[in-house]
């Protein structure tokens, strides 16, 4: 079978010229042998490729740490507001900002359960976990209202924020 | 009761149709199955683990930790559905014609499956562990009703599944012609979405300018809490009120891995046709 192969290629060779010849060669040897050297390679990929992308995601992180501190504190300093979540309502229900400017808001979760802050109409959404408080950058808005739920408990957490 | 049905069906969906659409198209891997059991599994085990632990990654990094987390996830399952279509669109024909004497595709399939249990299991993560706080929650309060609570998380779950499931036997019926262009599709675009999704976090941590907020405005026309919303954004990464630099994403991923795949399948034809 092999020698079968083997002519098959020499008639190709003699045909249409080198180029040809080696395409061929390269196949046939892959398909008879080296199995383990496949494999091995495989195998390699397979480990590093969820690695390389872990790398990548980190050096991700690390790069955009340092640009997260300099938006933070350098260019501009958003104004902090805050809500705080109890028995699962916020509380104010409605808190007013300001338009055309980009705030930080501050939700504390006095209860013991967890919750997500919900809003569409903001584009937000984040869990806070129980007795925690979550940061949410907000804005810059247009002026109108918006309104936001928490999620784990949409019947009483309702709120909206109104921008002026 | 129903409200807890939707928000488990809800996060359960998204899961569920990636692992709809993975499963139909690699059906002619070999082993593809146990890889997906294996993905999904690990995913309920990691969910759990974040849950545990949400807490501690939402204080990381001055209090952006959960943006990140989110983003880092969502930027690996790109990663690595851009390689699985890329690698679908180099191997799909040879699987399909070779369907039925395998053996010789054994071994390269296996990288192809580590990254499918790699897509599946990062899937689950995420929208479970959201599931688990809901449920966590739930069963921890004590404002009674919990089991009828509990008895909707099941039924949203079981819905979102048999959504998810719809989806996979509706793809099998696909013609064969078709099926690798169709699956090949709904996976970049399922990419897409979740490139854009990324960006929507790291806005919201304040990491990238949002770059016109937003760009348009369509909730009074197909809003994100109905139905079709939500299977279009589980599908397609649809945002009702998207940030611009979520369409930058999105269209870069779609751009990038389309070409990827088209310069992995044309050497193979011209190599065949010759």
């Amino acid at each position: 079978m092999f020698r079968l192969v083997h002519t098959v290629t020499f008639q190709i060779f003699a045909n249409n010229g080198r180029n040809q010849l080696q395409l061929q060669m390269r196949t046939i040897i892959i398909r008879k042998n080296y199995p383990d050297i496949t494999m091995i390679r495989l195998l390699l990929l397979t480990l590093l490729l969820p690695f390389a992308a872990f790398a990548t995601g980190l050096l991700l992180f690390t790069l955009l740490l340092p640009l997260a501190a300099q938006a933070a504190d350098a260019d501009y300093k958003p104004t902090d507001y805050k809500l705080v979540i109890n028995d699962h309502r916020f509380q104010p229900a409605e808190l007013t900002i300001p338009s055309g400017t980009k705030i930080k808001l501050l939700v504390e979760n006095q209860d013991a359960t967890p919750e997500e802050f919900d809003s569409h109409p903001l584009n937000r959404e984040k869990v806070i976990a129980g007795h925690s408080t979550a940061m949410i950058y907000i804005g810059p808005l247009d002026p109108g209202r918006y309104s936001f739920t928490g999620e784990f408990h949409a019947d009483t957490a309702q709120g909206v924020i109104i921008a002026q | 009761m129903f409200g807890t049905a939707i928000i488990v069906f809800r996060e359960v969906l998204e899961a569920s149709l990636i692992i709809g659409i993975l499963a139909a198209a690699t059906r002619s891997v070999p082993n593809s199955r146990r890889w997906l059991s294996a993905g999904l599994l690990a995913g309920l085990v990691g969910s759990g683990l974040v849950a545990a632990f949400t807490d501690v990654i939402g204080s990381l990094a001055s209090g952006v930790g959960q943006e990140i987390f989110n983003a880092i996830v969502l930027g690996i399952a790109v990663l690595m559905l851009a390689w699985h279509n890329i690698w679908m669109s180099s191997h799909g024909a040879a699987l399909a014609k070779s369907a039925k004497s395998a053996g010789r595709n054994i071994t390269d399939g296996t990288s192809e499956c580590s990254i499918l249990l790699v897509i599946v299991g990062l899937a689950v993560l995420r929208e479970g562990s959201e599931t688990v706080l809901f449920l966590y929650g739930i069963a921890a309060s004590n404002d009674g009703g919990q089991s009828s609570m509990l008895l909707g998380g099941m039924f949203g779950t079981l819905a979102g599944i048999a959504v998810g499931y719809m989806l996979y036997a509706g793809l099998l019926r696909v013609p064969l012609r078709w099926f690798f262009a169709a699956t090949g599709i709904l996976v970049l675009l399922l990419a897409a979405g979740m490139a854009s999704q990324a960006a929507h976090f790291l806005i919201q941590a304040d990491l990238l300018p949002s770059l016109a907020s937003p760009l348009w405005d369509t909730s009074a026309v197909l809003p994100e809490s109905g139905l079709p919303g939500m299977l279009l954004h589980s599908l397609i990464g649809y945002d009702s009120r998207p940030a611009g630099m979520q369409i930058v994403f999105y269209l870069t991923a779609l751009v990038a891995i389309f070409t990827g795949m088209k310069l992995v399948a044309r050497p193979r034809q011209t190599a065949i046709r010759k």
